[in-house]
């Protein structure tokens, strides 16, 4: 699994936890690249929710969170303020990252995403429903749009 | 012929409602299915949506909807289904780059099925 990969397994889990917005966001910063994930969904999670196959979504479920820690240094979940936030980072730069290739997906579920993408702690592309708006999210040809459009914003935080 | 209550046309409304509804779903355009739970995601699905999306804006095909669905089991994932008018519910198991194009070219539009990539998935599976 790649990097987007894994941000749509956690957006797709805030989704399946009822979530209507989703904040992400992006820092890469001395050879790391680290994922901040928070949603409005229910934040309801097992005592070990990083486990193979453990999950609150039934059986044969549960290997997102697992995949995302497999793929970590270090990843934790936690929740206040009504909201429940992911966080995990791995070796990696902006480079390795294509954020196009997750948030059309998420969009197309219904979601309400916000991306912000940082550079060593400072905003460099902020892509949220202004982004994108007047596009249709279940027609395909909007979502290739919308691809290109976020390949060619994410091009300020690769430069 | 007994005369119609209003609860006997109202009911006759709500039934008619119901079928002019799924006919201007179903008929007017084009549904693509991707199936995306984890293990569709591991074995490349979230790349085949993005694909199908791409060649459906390369061709112009407006009236083509893109929708997901979770893992289905006892397949081979990517699978993609498609709904038309014309054909009905197309599944297709284990799709790859090459067979999405031909998805998009063959079965969208031009309405044929890809038998050797073509799989029965029943209602509610």
């Amino acid at each position: 699994m790649d990097l987007s990969d894994l941000v749509y397994e956690a957006v797709k889990n805030s989704f399946e936890a009822g979530a209507s917005k989703v904040e992400v966001e992006v820092d890469s910063s001395d050879g790391l690249i680290h994922f901040s994930i928070d949603d409005d969904g229910d934040g309801k999670f097992p005592d070990d929710p990083f486990s193979l196959d453990v999950s609150t979504k039934g059986e044969n479920r549960g290997k997102g969170l697992f995949f995302i820690r497999e793929s970590s240094i270090d990843a934790s979940i936690s929740r206040s303020g009504g909201k429940t936030h992911l966080r995990f980072f791995l070796k990696g730069s902006a480079e390795d990252f294509k954020p196009e290739d997750f948030l059309a997906p998420a969009l197309n579920m219904g979601l309400d995403v916000v991306l912000v993408l940082k550079k060593n702690g400072k905003e460099a592309v902020r892509l949220d429903e202004g982004t994108w708006k007047g596009l249709d999210f279940s027609k395909g040809s909007d979502l290739s749009l919308l691809r290109r459009l976020v390949i060619k914003r994410s091009k300020e935080w690769l430069n | 012929m007994a005369k119609l209550t209003l609860a006997g046309l109202r009911e006759i409304r709500e039934r008619e409602a119901k079928k002019i509804g799924k006919r201007e779903i179903h008929g007017r355009d084009v549904h693509v299915i991707v199936a995306m739970g984890t293990s569709g995601i591991q074995s490349g699905a979230k790349v085949i949506l993005n694909y199908i999306a791409d060649i459906v804006e390369e061709k112009g095909l407006d009236n083509v909807i893109i929708t997901q669905t979770g893992a289905f089991d006892g397949v081979v994932e990517p699978v993609v289904q498609v709904y038309s008018k014309a054909l009905g519910l197309v599944s297709y198991q284990g799709v790859d780059k090459d067979t999405a194009k031909k998805i998009v070219e063959e079965t969208i539009i031009g309405g044929k099925i890809l038998e050797d990539k073509k799989i029965e998935i029943k209602d509610g599976e």
